[in-house]
């Protein structure tokens, strides 16, 4: 079983309001840029500023992670010098300048588990938001479609959800997914303190499933699946529960996602052929995206060492495109090879140091006999939705499209190497 | 180290960048604003907010390009022949324009559309070699764009070299079988039929040769395009069919299978197939079209207007050809909401229009009204890029 919240001890910028706030300014700045809202990255300097001068400075060390993202956002100042197309990198390196200032801030100020709840509440109560809106408009959309005569829904999918521009359905299904382990934060929490919560917060989750599970995408299915079996491994492989608890867990969750799927079935017939069948347009869509990663390589192999640029995979992959038949590609469809073609071996090892240097700071941390098993469960949780988000990018390239989806990744990567699951206990406190 | 420094450094670091970003994010501005202009139809106003954007960031290609379409706007649309007689404010026109595409191609040689315009403009200035290797490029970079071939085609056409000509615009066709209801491709049937006619049936004889998977959605969608222009309904309904069953979700296939039952007598499933074509994308004005033909030859007066309305409604507020996938390639503050192709009547004359019958149904209607009679010419006064084409 878990144990109890520790009271938060260390309230390193001295001031309870200043925390709130400080927790309150990180999903207002994932939201803002969602929402299009100007000076997000001014006001971001701004709280940096004010919290050091508030007192956050600390004794606060940097962590391998740290540099990691350090290294990872360093990298695109040389890399737009080598960038075939320099005011498309522009975009992406001022997208990772601000996911870098956020990260620092979380790293910064994050200290109590008050803010962590804080933060990841205000972000499930956005996934709600998002869930019910794909939920709404799917019904709506499906309705018009079988008045017209269409009974199929599988081949429709991609036109049943209608999403924000400039975010394509893929993309913003990707946000749901970045979404879903700040709702499992938010029930880990309550689970120790107020159990009605607890429960109460289970809608959010199971709305963002719902979303998902509506969207017809497999991958994203398929994600959600390596979210809750991530979760339930980890609780085992670093025995925060018992083995049996983390059976029944693992059965609990995919019998809670069964219980979605034969209930979306039940209430819009045909949606289950979207998992047992192969529709024509999924097995083309899978054709497509083989091409293109052909396509690809031969871009990699042309610019092997910094890559085209960041964010210029598809404006480069139009000109090689008449050997085969996939036509116009608006991005590579895989994460890894996005990072190859655009940063290039240089860039990947970036990349990769940055994974490797999270993996093993995870693991050397949930090893670590004085942390308590709430916050290993929570820290868990942000590990196996960076696990789902990478599973569900390594045949789709959503995550460094768009800033908001880019800051919570980052955030996701900040929470998990905050101080407010470790530290704490670590030193003794 | 301790992480604040680190922190505090990124926190100065990032206005400063800011500042820097300050002018790109004022020039997307300009960039929006001159979007806005262009479609109020208001020049002068949008040349003072691209040419903002280009002095605010000079190292963007695309604020050259659109400061070059702007440069054209009052260039003419048609060729009249090589070197043609351009006057003295035409010419300084285009040969600005074609520096700003140069200097765009300088900074992203990867401009299909900007590799098109520049070739456009050459030929306008005479300067035929290099427009058409300018063409070619554009072909080369982005092979599945049909207007890219249409364009190059109709300037092969026009230097006496039909057989290359023919050769482009089976491509067009091939990538986009809708063509065949374009202005571009009536004019050319009217001016060489036999050619016209050779054209459709060697790009069904190469689509039938090239495609390995013959269940293929999407080769059935465009030969049964095909085979319904080239009246083999029997065909067309078969392979429109097995494009429908395979993948419903394509509106064309729909407006196609509809064409066929029309052809064949069953008006009820043709309206079918048009409901679900309108359905699937609200956006498109042929179903409109052919549902209004069929409320008037039925009478229902209410309907037929409505239908008619809503065609020339639609047709006026065509998506934009290039947007969709120039957003895609281009990051930017702003979605590009116009054609960037030159001449600028281009897409009208290289895509289906559906606006003359409209019109002339609906001055039928209404014979009061002078806007409808004015228009029931649309899609013949269409200027062809070429003089007597």
């Amino acid at each position: 079983m878990l144990n109890n919240v520790p009271d938060p001890k260390p309230a390193s910028l001295g001031y309870p309001l200043a925390e709130i706030a400080s927790a309150v300014a990180v999903p207002g700045v994932v939201l803002g840029y969602y929402f299009g809202v100007d000076f997000i990255a001014i006001w971001l300097s701004l709280c940096v500023v004010a919290a050091v001068a508030l007192g956050a400075r600390g004794k606060t060390q940097m962590n391998p992670v740290d540099w990691g993202v350090l290294l990872v956002t360093t990298y695109e100042i040389p890399s737009l010098l080598f960038s075939q197309y320099r005011a498309n990198s522009t975009f992406f390196a001022w997208t990772m300048a601000v996911s870098a200032l956020l990260y620092y801030f979380i790293r910064l100020t994050l200290r109590t588990p008050r803010q962590v709840v804080i933060v990841s509440g205000a972000l499930a109560a956005f996934g709600a938001f998002l869930a019910w809106s794909a939920v709404s408009q799917f019904g709506a959309n499906l309705e018009r479609f079988q008045s017209a005569g269409f009974i199929e829904m599988v081949p429709f999918r991609s036109v049943l959800i209608h999403v924000p521009a400039p975010f394509v359905l893929g993309e913003w299904l990707t946000l749901l997914i970045l979404l879903l382990p700040f709702a499992g934060v938010v029930i880990v929490y309550f689970w120790s303190t107020h159990r009605v919560l607890a429960v109460l917060s289970f809608a959010v989750p199971v709305a963002l499933t719902a979303a998902m599970i509506l969207s017809c995408s497999r991958a994203v299915f398929w994600s959600v699946v390596v979210f809750l079996v991530s979760l339930c491994s980890l609780a085992l492989i670093y025995k925060l529960t018992r083995i049996r608890t983390a059976l029944i867990a693992t059965v609990s969750a995919i019998a809670c996602v069964a219980i979605l799927i034969v209930s979306a079935e039940l209430i819009y017939p045909g949606v289950l052929d979207a998992y047992a069948k192969r529709d024509v347009s999924q097995v083309r869509s899978m054709a497509g995206r083989v091409s293109i990663w052909k396509r690809s390589r031969a871009l990699f192999e042309a610019h092997p060492l910094w890559g085209v640029g960041s964010a210029n995979a598809a404006l480069f992959l139009t000109s090689t495109s008449t050997d085969d038949d996939s036509g116009f590609a608006s991005r590579t469809f895989s994460l890894p090879v996005q990072v190859l073609a655009e940063k290039g071996a240089v860039g990947a090892s970036c990349y990769l140091a940055l994974l490797v240097l999270l993996t093993m700071q995870f693991h050397r941390r949930m090893r670590s006999s004085v942390v308590e098993s709430w916050r290993k469960l929570a820290a868990a949780c942000f590990a196996s939705g960076i696990a789902a988000a990478v599973f569900r990018d390594l045949t789709y390239s959503s995550l460094l499209e768009h800033a908001p989806t880019t800051l919570l990744l980052v955030t996701l990567i900040a929470m998990l190497s905050s101080d407010a699951w470790w530290i704490i206990c670590e030193s003794g406190q | 180290m301790r992480i604040w420094p680190v922190a505090l450094g990124l926190a100065v670091v990032v206005p400063w960048f800011s500042l820097m970003d300050g002018d790109h994010r004022k020039a997307e501005e300009d960039l929006g604003s001159f979007y806005s202009f262009m479609l109020k139809v208001d020049f002068p106003a949008a040349g003072k907010s691209i040419e903002e954007a280009v002095r605010l960031w000079p190292e963007n290609s695309r604020y050259y390009t659109w400061r070059a379409y702007w440069k054209s706007q009052n260039l003419p649309p048609q060729c009249l022949r090589i070197g043609s007689a351009l006057d003295s404010a035409g010419a300084s026109a285009a040969s600005d324009a074609a520096a700003d595409y140069r200097k765009a191609l300088e900074l992203n040689p990867r401009d299909a559309v900007a590799h098109h315009n520049l070739a456009w403009l050459e030929h306008l200035r005479g300067n035929d070699a290099s427009a058409r290797a300018e063409w070619e490029r554009a072909a080369a970079i982005d092979p599945d764009n049909a207007i890219f071939h249409i364009s190059l085609g109709v300037f092969l056409e026009e230097n006496s070299d039909a057989a290359g000509a023919a050769n482009e615009y089976a491509k067009a066709v091939q990538i986009s079988p809708s063509t065949l209801d374009s202005p571009f491709f009536a004019r050319y049937r009217a001016r060489s039929p036999q050619a016209a006619d050779a054209l459709v049936v060697r790009c069904i004889r190469e689509m039938e040769a090239a495609g390995q998977d013959q269940s293929d959605p999407i080769l059935n969608a465009h030969l049964g395009k095909l085979y319904l222009y080239h009246q083999e309904t029997g065909r067309a309904a078969a392979a429109l069919e097995l494009a429908a069953e395979r993948l419903p979700n394509l509106p064309l296939v729909w407006l196609n299978l509809g064409d066929v039952f029309l052809a064949q007598g069953n008006t009820e499933a043709a309206m079918n197939c048009y409901e679900k074509s309108r359905t699937l994308n609200g956006g498109l004005p042929a179903p409109w079209l052919r549902l209004a033909q069929i409320w008037q030859s039925r009478g229902v007066k209410e309907e037929e207007k409505k239908s008619f309305e809503a065609t020339v409604q639609r047709w006026g507020h065509r998506r934009a050809v290039t947007a969709s996938q120039n957003n895609r390639l281009y990051l930017g503050r702003v979605l590009q909401q116009i054609d960037d192709l030159l001449p600028t009547t281009l897409v009208w004359y290289a895509t289906p229009c559906e606006a003359s019958a409209a019109y002339r149904a609906l001055a039928e209607l209404s014979p009061e009204n002078r806007f409808y009679r004015l228009r029931i010419n649309t899609c013949e006064e269409i200027p062809a890029p070429h003089k007597g084409f």
